[in-house]
């Protein structure tokens, strides 16, 4: 048992290695959600409820609730260096779809990006690679050595409103940097066009 | 301010790096700090001269001077490794920093061989007895931009943090949070919270920083090989080597390691290249 641990310490390495490649392709994780934008109207911003109503192409900022035993709507603190970055960098346009009052700080060195929530009409006029894309290349300017280190994990949610404006189709993205590309492809965004 | 392109206008810069880095090379510490302060001085005063005139300038000396105390830093971390190993942890750290603000500018690793020297600083990390890091979750009510002094949340606040705004890196300060919780990570926001690790100052050696001990006895800023070794043993000399485990805790655990001296650096005009010997 012991002589196991030390004589087969690089092949045990190489199955957990394994195990976490194979983790990686399960990054993106894609769920049906019984909410949509009246979800929110109880935090809901004037400048965001005069967009949705206006139906304006945007990328909506969404707070989080429910971290652990807190009741509050949370942002994390990537939020703010992300919506300046979509602003002043890219032809798009992001909203806090509530005023941001508590900000979220986790303990490690992983970026946890705002849930970003996207109306049907935005994904029919600028489609879901473009945010992807805004997804990246925020996080190469700002982390340029994340690409290449897989110990630094990105989080990132995508909500998409249903063509029926009742339900939203949710995107959840836990890994690799370098591996974001790889797992929206061509293929999978028709599949989660199609499921919307 | 993202993506700053660098120009060096006349020779001083190169001839001083590597002024500076032979120094290192050659242990001459005080000659190299001297130097070095110098440099700092000299970045000091473009920023303060260019301070509302040129905002590219300004930034422009600010990644000059974090090279430099990048420099300052690692003769620190340098001269603490045999005598005092966690203080050398903390200027490794702030070295490691320094990098982050080398890759605002967008030839940064080829004008700084920033690679090179991160991939070096990263194998002496690897030396270090620290796998696991203090970690703090907490909620912030009240924050502050260090350029305007909004709230970063806010409209009136565009600059994103870590970025150069006439030579100043915009910074958020925390006013009012409440923390969650305490976590032990591996991969923390700050390496520098550590885990406390007692040791016996005079004999390092035989300390959890018996590999950093050993480090200090090759030349800075050449390059050197970590072998790992697996060692197989027979169940009896392992639990021959556990007992000695708990009768001295403060023994490397799990891998036996040994440090190889290999390579020679050479200087030439970017910065140091590495050539077998
Ligand atoms: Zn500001």
């Amino acid at each position: 048992m012991l002589n196991f641990l030390y004589n087969e310490d690089s092949k045990l390495e190489t199955e957990i290695y394994k195990v976490k490649n194979h983790l990686f392709f399960m990054s993106l994780k894609i769920a049906e959600e019984n909410i949509n934008f009246e979800t929110y109207s109880e935090v809901l911003s004037a400048e965001a409820k005069e967009k949705i109503k206006k139906n304006e192409p945007c990328i909506f900022i969404t707070p989080n609730r429910g971290w652990r035993a807190n009741k509050n709507w949370l942002y994390p603190k990537e939020t703010a260096d992300f919506v300046k970055y979509v602003n002043q960098e890219t032809q798009q346009n992001a909203t806090y779809l509530s005023d941001p009052e508590e900000i979220l700080s986790l303990n490690n060195i992983d970026s946890y990006l705002p849930i970003i929530t996207l109306g049907i009409d935005f994904i029919l006029k600028v489609g879901i690679e473009s945010v992807v894309d805004i997804v990246i290349e925020y996080l190469k300017n700002k982390y340029p050595r994340i690409f290449s280190n897989s110990k630094n994990q990105i989080h990132f949610k995508i909500q998409i409103e249903k063509r029926d404006k009742k339900s939203m189709l949710k995107l959840e993205y836990d890994g690799p940097a370098n591996d974001i590309k790889n797992t929206f492809t061509g293929e999978k965004i028709s599949e989660i066009i199609d499921r919307l | 301010m993202r993506n700053i392109e660098l120009k060096v206008d006349d020779d001083s810069f190169w001839n001083d790096k590597e002024q500076i880095i032979k120094y290192i090379q050659l242990e001459d510490f005080e000659n190299a700090n001297t130097l070095i302060q110098s440099k700092i001085k000299f970045e000091n005063n473009m920023i303060d001269k260019n301070g509302d005139k040129s905002e590219l300038v300004c930034n422009q000396h600010f990644i000059f001077r974090a090279y430099w105390h990048l420099f300052e830093h690692f003769i620190k971390c340098w001269t603490h490794l045999r005598s005092s190993p966690d203080d050398s942890w903390n200027h490794l750290q702030d070295c490691l920093l320094a990098i982050d603000v080398l890759d605002l500018s967008v030839n940064g690793n080829d004008f700084f061989d920033s690679n090179m020297l991160y991939n070096y600083l990263l194998k002496i990390e690897s030396l270090f007895p620290y796998t696991m890091f203090n970690s703090v979750e907490y909620v912030t009510k009240k924050a502050t931009c260090s350029i305007c002094g909004n709230n970063p949340f806010s409209k009136e606040c565009n600059h994103i943090k870590g970025d150069l705004y006439y030579g100043k890196r915009c910074y958020v300060t925390i006013d009012e949070a409440n923390i969650i919780g305490m976590s032990l990570v591996e991969n923390p926001a700050n390496k520098k919270c550590i885990i406390f690790v007692e040791y016996d100052k005079k004999n390092v050696k035989y300390s959890p920083f018996g590999l950093v001990w050993q480090l200090s006895f090759l030349k800075p800023l050449f390059d050197f090989t970590i072998i790992y070794k697996n060692v197989s043993m027979t169940r009896d000399k392992y639990l021959k080597y556990l007992r000695n485990i708990e009768k001295n805790p403060k023994l490397p655990p799990k891998r036996i390691f040994q440090v190889e001296y290999k390579k020679i650096t050479q200087l030439n005009k970017i910065g140091f290249k590495i050539q077998n010997t």
